[in-house]
């Protein structure tokens, strides 16, 4: 999108013109869409997190310094709309799994490639909400367990094992729907 | 953790990253009613507050000016009262019984105003007056003017003018009620005191008494008036086919029949009632009161929805939708002219007449006014808040208005405005006064609590009326 297009409808956004608001949900609603899918467990879910989110984005565009790339800040508002749904939800209290390494072979890195985007959200929406959010902010987000330890009120450590738990039942999963051979070590 | 995790991670994160889903629609209609919704209860928190402010300053001004008048009362100077009033003594009126007002010293020289009995006379004795009272011994005002009113018992009285500046004035400062002017001593010696003490302070500050037209009691005063006035309604913007929409579509309805069916106009409105006006100082004044407000629009060749599931008559207009109960006028007194079946429960009807859909609200407004010119013809601005609260909303035939058809659905029970205007005013006798105020008004909140999109209703007003001072 055109810069100046982009700073036009921020503008209008920050002035609390409708129609800006409009033309900027247009812009950015799918890829939105497609960050709530992952953080949420299922498509209403999803939807919940997309609208919650967008308001908040209007509520709190003024706060943009038009500094740092818009769709990143855009990005951050839904991943913390995401996390304050759940801690809501009170989902943040799990048992502290063992870390399980697993390994993929090429086969796996195959199968990533072939399988489609919305498979793949499918797969990571199947993971249970506390795994799922350690996942994505570690592995998509770049977030390091001790931040996400912090963001959630975790220890570290239950990050890491969440993560691990994450991969072994994403692995599994890709197996299950591609019939390969995984190992454990 | 090794690097074939990272890679899967990366590949991963590399997919969603750039993933795209569309949306339902129905998420946007989500935000836009979310924040109209958050911002109509901003607006209505936000007069609120501005209404608990106004009426807080009001109680304030009006503490002040009670709290005020004791204190002139008592707070006195006697040093510079004495040098006032001098030294003469006031005296002690000893005995109380129900006064009289006998004669003037001007009465005895001419003999013709007591046949005047109802109107203004006027004593002045070079600096002193003297009222002689029935049974009384006669109350000295040192360096008085003082005037019988058409009350005849009470009079008014200027201390330290002279009939000229009291006359060019045309206030004096205070009415002087003679059943508690005798009732003891305390209140004649307090009275007098008070009075110098005024006077003391008018000659401190140098004050043109003529020129600055600075009078104390006067500046104070409470107006009762009544305005009526013929309003006209103004709309932002036209009542549009997806509102309709909202409605209709559940029903299937065509487009095309939607559109056709959009032809709504404003009827004339007005409003009328009662007004206080509260003045604090020479310029400023606080006006609120009761005023009765009725609008409407006219519906033509309406459309009706009828859904025989839920036994369910209902229509659309700009302020909302309208359930049709009544529905014997509709087979009775509109015409059928247009017939479709859209399924097995919902059909669509058009009717060759038209629907009158009236509110009527009582409003109580709250406005700030300041003199900008203050002569005999005086012009004021007037700024202020309106809240109304809806007491009427009925649905006509509009060859049919005797018995209602129905009523509009979700309105708002209290509608916001704000008010801009000038006021003119022009005395027509001592106390009374004619003012002439256009006035517009901006609608703060929605008629329908359902309206996604904020629609501001702009009233402008042509009001007349009369205002008596006391």
């Amino acid at each position: 999108m055109e810069e100046n297009y982009l700073k036009e409808i921020i503008d209008g956004c920050k002035k609390g013109k409708r129609k800006s608001q409009e033309l900027l949900y247009h812009q950015f609603a799918a890829k939105m869409f497609a960050v709530c899918l992952y953080y949420a467990g299922n498509k209403t879910e999803a939807e919940d997190f997309l609208q919650s989110g967008f308001i908040k984005v209007f509520e709190n565009i003024k706060q943009y310094q038009e500094k740092g790339i818009f769709e990143a800040w855009l990005r951050k508002i839904f991943m913390h709309t995401a996390l304050t749904k759940y801690r809501e939800k009170k989902l943040m209290l799990l048992p502290d799994y063992k870390e399980t390494e697993y390994l993929l072979d090429s086969n796996q890195e195959d199968v990533l490639s072939k399988i489609s985007t919305n498979d793949l959200l499918c797969l990571i929406q199947q993971l249970p909400p506390a795994y799922r959010l350690v996942f994505n902010l570690y592995a998509i987000e770049g977030y390091s367990h001790r931040e996400i330890a912090e963001m959630l009120g975790l220890q570290e450590g239950t990050s890491k094992s969440n993560l691990s738990r994450a991969r072994q039942i994403l692995q599994q999963k890709l197996a299950g729907q591609f019939e390969i051979s995984t190992k454990k070590g | 953790m090794n690097q074939d995790q990272k890679h899967i991670d990366n590949q991963i994160s590399k997919k969603l990253l750039q993933a795209e889903v569309i949306p339902p629609a129905s998420v946007w209609l989500g935000i836009e009613k979310a924040l109209a919704e958050k911002k109509r209860k901003a607006v209505i928190l936000l007069y609120r507050r501005l209404g608990y402010a106004a009426a807080f300053l009001l109680f304030g001004f009006v503490s002040y000016y009670f709290i005020r008048s004791n204190s002139e009362i008592n707070t006195l100077n006697p040093k510079r009262t004495q040098q006032i009033v001098g030294n003469t003594d006031l005296i002690k009126i000893d005995s109380i019984s129900r006064p009289e007002l006998l004669t003037y010293e001007q009465q005895k020289e001419n003999p013709s105003e007591k046949s005047k009995s109802n109107r203004a006379k006027s004593v002045h004795n070079e600096n002193i007056a003297t009222v002689a009272t029935n049974g009384l011994e006669n109350t000295v005002m040192p360096n008085a003017f003082v005037e019988q009113t058409a009350h005849p018992k009470s009079l008014e009285m200027n201390i330290g003018r002279t009939i000229t500046e009291s006359i060019a004035l045309h206030k004096p400062l205070q009415t002087i009620d003679l059943t508690s002017m005798y009732k003891s001593n305390f209140n004649v010696l307090s009275f007098l005191r008070a009075y110098s003490f005024r006077r003391a302070y008018e000659l401190d500050q140098q004050t043109d008494l003529l020129a600055e037209n600075k009078t104390f009691a006067n500046n104070q005063s409470w107006k009762l008036g009544l305005a009526f006035s013929p309003t006209n309604v103004s709309r932002s913007s036209g009542f549009s086919t997806r509102e309709y929409g909202a409605l209709y579509a559940d029903a299937s309805v065509p487009t095309e029949t939607i559109a056709s069916v959009v032809s709504e106009k404003d009827i004339p409105a007005y409003s009328g009632g009662l007004n206080l006006e509260f003045q604090i100082s020479e310029r400023l004044s606080l006006q609120s009161g009761v005023y009765y407000l009725r609008q409407g629009q006219l519906i033509e060749n309406f459309s009706v929805i009828e859904n025989s599931a839920n036994s369910a008559n209902s229509t659309n207009s700009y302020f909302g939708n309208i359930s049709i109960t009544n529905t014997s006028l509709l087979s009775g007194e509109a015409p059928l002219s247009d017939y479709l079946q859209l399924n097995d429960a919902v059909s669509y009807s058009r009717f060759d007449a038209d629907l009158l859909q009236r509110f009527e609200l009582l409003e109580i407004p709250l406005i700030a006014s300041y003199k900008l010119i203050d002569r005999k013809f005086s012009f004021s601005l007037a700024a202020g808040l309106n809240q109304g609260v809806v007491i009427g909303n009925q649905v006509y035939l509009s060859n049919y208005t005797s018995q209602p058809i129905g009523t509009t659905e979700d309105l708002n029970r209290f509608i916001y405005k704000s008010v801009f205007g000038f006021s003119f005013e022009y005395p027509l006798a001592r106390k009374l006064y004619f003012n002439l105020s256009p006035t517009l008004k901006y609608q703060l909140n929605n008629f329908n609590k359902k309206a996604i999109e904020p629609e501001h209703l702009r009233y402008y007003e042509f009001k007349a009326g009369v205002s008596y001072r006391f």
